[in-house]
């Protein structure tokens, strides 16, 4: 834990500051059309981001797009149908979401990891047909039109700073996070659950709260996005959103931080830029996980690592090759 | 006030009784050690005081309190800490960091002013640090402080599990094997660490088999033979107790390193 | 009306048990979470369509066809791909992910956006017990019942059978014992995916043949799989009757789209109550 020297803060801030320039850039060089780009790139890295914490203890959940419709919901209903200002949508999509995460995992958040995944699974399917059926109040499958934009008129240009904003904040508080008691205790937790319980972690205690963190933030980006598109519907939440999320964790890596921001950005980007025909989209995608979990199961953070080591050798946090990880099966003693 | 009372513990798997009827009365600052043969239920017992496993009958009184079958963390955080006997570690982190985790037991920190990065809550933080650095030291792993656990070699790996355990501040440590596959020079590195954690005022309750290690760090003894107590006391009455020496077919002096 | 009720139960419930056993074989005896599983079921009944419709074979051989021909895929795919994942769960998982995209957008590719119909092999009713049945239906029922006690024998008593059980229970022991867990692991996911088109086969005259037609029954069987307990063919098989019996009842009382809603919250209160299913092991 050796203290970074001044050269490299002084790399560190100048790399911040290109990435400050080019981000703020976007708008203004491609239009709207960049700004979308960028509204989902920066949403994507902010959900991938709240998800990881709960992985991180070794549960993996399979719901978490569903946190972001009900983010999403919440923040439609509060504006369209009680008038209230965005900014309190905003805070109560976050807020109502994560309730819904604690009501879910008190029951299930004590099971074995398989049972987890497959149980949020029907979380999502339940809420999905509950979007799709209570008509009256989620607008069934015509949706809700929501009119009141995020901020100023509404134009792409504008949500995309307010959104970045948000993915900034976002970001800095997932790096006190991981830097915190709490996060530390994370991946222990993953790691060997009951050495970790008799050290004295409070390994539920944990598990929602990271769940409940990873939550909010998922109805707070819900919220912005159904402020800035404008109209969402059940079809938006598909069970297919859960599974970008997972894949783009899997592909950035789930051990550092940045992992899974890379992992959104490259995915997210590559989806929008490759504008291949459904089927070769559908390939390219199906072949780029296979191949990332069958040879890169660390994900593109452990072939930096892998690298790392390679090149410099001294560096101990190599994570060379895959470990025999049990992902979801328990080994407690 | 003894430190540790547990009365007629008794554990049922099915229709098998691993422990019965076990009593046991520690006092504060002693080094008790369970010995038996393989079976007897001495794992088995640690589970139970550690709370890891729920008794089938008797209690488990530690400081005073009744902790009988409450849950792992909340008996860890009493001051009942255990090692476990087959390595446990959190491989994916450095040595430093497998002491860190446990340390925050005494901290108590509250998770936002832990984000903001309140001065109260970095000055806790640069204390808790300093102390898993002592820990490191106690243990004899500064040499090793940055490297994964994974990566260190057997005698290391089990030093880092009574180390991590020793981090939560632990009033009674309950050590499991702590010397099962060690060279002697392994050993001696070891029983040289449980001494100097005597020396802190820690309890420590010792389960193994290498009977030189028993006998030369114990005061006093309890034999376990499938799941009863057979006999307690010093090292020397334990030597000489018919009971024992039947348990362990006439050969008390084992010496397994 | 309770004959019928507890007719169309047993009905549904036997088709939800060949998915469900299906999944928890796959689980049990490699310890990965088949989320593909639902592709199987629509690759039987798409292949039913075009063997039916271009080699002109009647309904059971081109049945025959089909399920043999996906039980290949399966064991090709696992001898492929998910052999690196025995125990790697979310590996598993992507990894069947994957597949599970590559599968539906190739056939969507192949079948186009229509809907098909396959005819049905029998027609008329019968009447028992009261109850108004299809004979469409009755036939599933019955060719369920048989696979499903088929299955239960050949697990019980036969050679590869016993040899699974033992693989799903303590795979390293079984290698000590000289079973072949590849192979064994191999040859079990190709009886999973078989059960799985034969699931779709009997289901496809009744209902709209379409590349997509493998969610919803792959949702059911995660929901059979979770009450019943992972790896337990048995807990699937009771799971599976709760499961049609609730899902009759709920339309009846609640109204359908509440079914699967109802369903799920089954499986959590079943989860809560015993955390490992009603029969899971491992």
């Amino acid at each position: 834990m050796t203290k970074a020297s001044p050269l490299r803060w002084a790399i560190i801030g100048v790399l911040a500051a290109g990435l400050a320039v080019v981000l703020g850039l976007v708008p203004f060089v491609g239009g709207s059309y960049y700004a979308h780009i960028g509204i989902l790139v920066l949403l994507n890295v902010t959900l991938v981001m709240g998800y990881r914490l709960l992985c991180l203890t070794g549960l993996y959940s399979f719901c978490h797009i569903t946190f972001f419709a009900i983010g999403a919901y919440t923040s439609a209903l509060l504006s369209t149908r009680l008038g209230y200002p965005v900014w309190i949508c905003f805070i109560a999509a976050g807020i109502v979401a994560a309730l819904f995460s604690m009501a879910l995992i008190i029951p299930a958040g004590r099971v074995r990891g398989v049972y987890f995944f497959l149980v949020t699974f029907g979380f999502l399917e339940v809420m999905n047909s509950v979007f799709l059926h209570w008509s009256s109040l989620t607008g069934g499958d015509a949706g809700i039109a929501v009119f009141a934009p995020i901020i100023g008129t509404g134009t792409q240009t504008q949500d995309y700073f307010v959104v970045l904003a948000f993915a900034i904040v976002t970001v800095l508080i997932m790096y006190r996070l991981e830097r915190s008691r709490f996060g530390r205790e994370l991946a222990p937790i993953g790691s060997a659950e009951g050495l970790a319980s008799v050290s004295g972690v409070n390994v539920f205690r944990n598990r929602l709260l990271a769940f409940a963190i990873g939550a909010a933030f998922a109805g707070f980006a819900g919220s912005l996005f159904a402020h800035d598109a404008a109209y969402i519907s059940a079809n938006d939440f598909s069970w297919w959103g859960s599974v970008y999320i997972l894949v783009w964790l899997v592909i950035g890596g789930e051990r550092k931080m940045w992992g899974p921001i890379v992992g959104a950005v490259v995915m997210t980007v590559v989806a929008e830029g490759l504008r291949m025909s459904g089927i070769m989209q559908a390939l390219f995608y199906s072949g780029v996980l296979l191949l990332t979990v069958m040879a890169m199961p660390q994900g593109i953070v452990g072939l930096v690592g892998y690298l790392r080591a390679k090149v410099g050798g001294a560096r101990t946090s190599g994570d060379e090759g895959p470990p025999p990880v049990d992902r979801l099966a328990e080994g407690s003693p | 006030m003894p430190i540790l009372e547990v009365q007629n513990l008794s554990k049922k798997f099915g229709g098998v009784e691993a422990l019965s009827q076990v009593d046991l009365v520690v006092e504060p600052g002693e080094v008790i050690g369970v010995i038996g043969p393989n079976g007897a239920g001495k794992s088995t017992f640690f589970n139970l005081l550690s709370g890891v496993m729920k008794p089938s009958g008797g209690k488990v009184v530690f400081q005073g309190h009744d902790v009988t079958g409450m849950k792992p963390h909340r008996i860890a955080k009493r001051g009942l800490v255990r090692t476990f006997q087959s390595t446990l570690l959190f491989s994916d982190l450095s040595v430093f960091d497998n002491i860190l985790v446990a340390s925050h037991i005494p901290a108590r920190a509250n998770l936002v002013a832990d984000v903001i990065g309140l001065p109260v809550v970095r000055h806790r933080e640069s204390e808790t640090r300093q102390r898993a650095e002592d820990i490191i030291e106690l243990a004899g792993l500064t040499a090793v402080r940055s490297k994964l656990a994974r990566d260190l070699p057997h005698g290391h790996q089990r030093a880092l599990g009574v180390a991590v355990a020793l981090a939560t501040d632990p009033k009674l440590l309950c050590l499991d094997e702590p010397v099962t596959g060690m060279n002697a020079e392994e050993i001696e590195a070891m029983m040289g660490f449980i001494e100097r954690i005597r020396l802190q005022g820690i309890t420590i309750l010792l389960v193994e088999h290498a009977m030189r290690v028993v006998m030369s760090v114990c005061e006093r003894i309890m034999v376990l033979n499938f799941g009863r107590k057979i006999a307690e006391g010093t090292c020397n009455e334990v030597q000489c107790d018919t009971a024992v020496i039947e348990a362990y077919l006439g050969r008390p002096d084992e010496d397994d390193a | 009306m309770a004959a019928q009720v507890i007719a169309n139960s047993i009905v549904l419930g036997l088709t939800l048990a060949l998915m469900g056993i299906g999944l928890t074989l796959i689980y049990g005896i490699l310890l990965v979470v088949n989320f593909a599983h639902g592709e199987f079921y629509m690759l039987g009944a798409v292949f039913l369509y075009y063997v039916t419709s271009s080699a002109g074979l009647g309904y059971w051989v081109s049945a025959a066809v089909a399920i043999v021909a996906v039980g290949v895929l399966g064991w090709a795919l696992e001898v492929l791909v998910f052999r690196r994942f025995h125990g790697d769960l979310i590996g598993g998982c992507i990894a069947a992910i994957a597949l599970t995209i590559g599968i539906q957008s190739i056939t969507w590719e192949v079948w186009g956006p229509r809907t098909r119909a396959v005819a049905a092999p029998v027609r008329g009713h019968t009447e028992i017990f009261g109850a108004v049945v299809t004979n469409e239906r009755l036939l599933i029922a019955v060719v369920s019942l048989v696979s499903i006690l088929a299955l239960a024998w050949f697990i019980k008593y036969a050679k590869f059978g016993k040899a699974m059980r033992a693989v799903s229970e303590d795979s390293e022991a079984a290698r000590v014992q000289g079973i072949p867990a590849m192979k064994i692991s191999a040859l079990a996911f190709g009886l999973a995916t078989g059960l799985a088109a034969l699931a779709g086969v009997l289901v496809a005259p009744t209902t709209f043949v379409n590349p997509a037609m493998g969610s919803i029954p792959l949702t059911f069987a995660f929901i059979v799989v979770i009450i019943g307990g992972m790896g337990s063919v048995a807990g699937s098989l009771i799971a599976s009757m709760i499961i049609g019996l609730q899902q009759n009842l709920t339309a009846l009382w609640l109204g359908s789209q509440w079914s699967i809603g109802v369903a799920f919250l089954l499986a959590i209160i079943v989860l809560v109550v015993s955390p490992k299913g009603l029969m899971g092991h491992d």
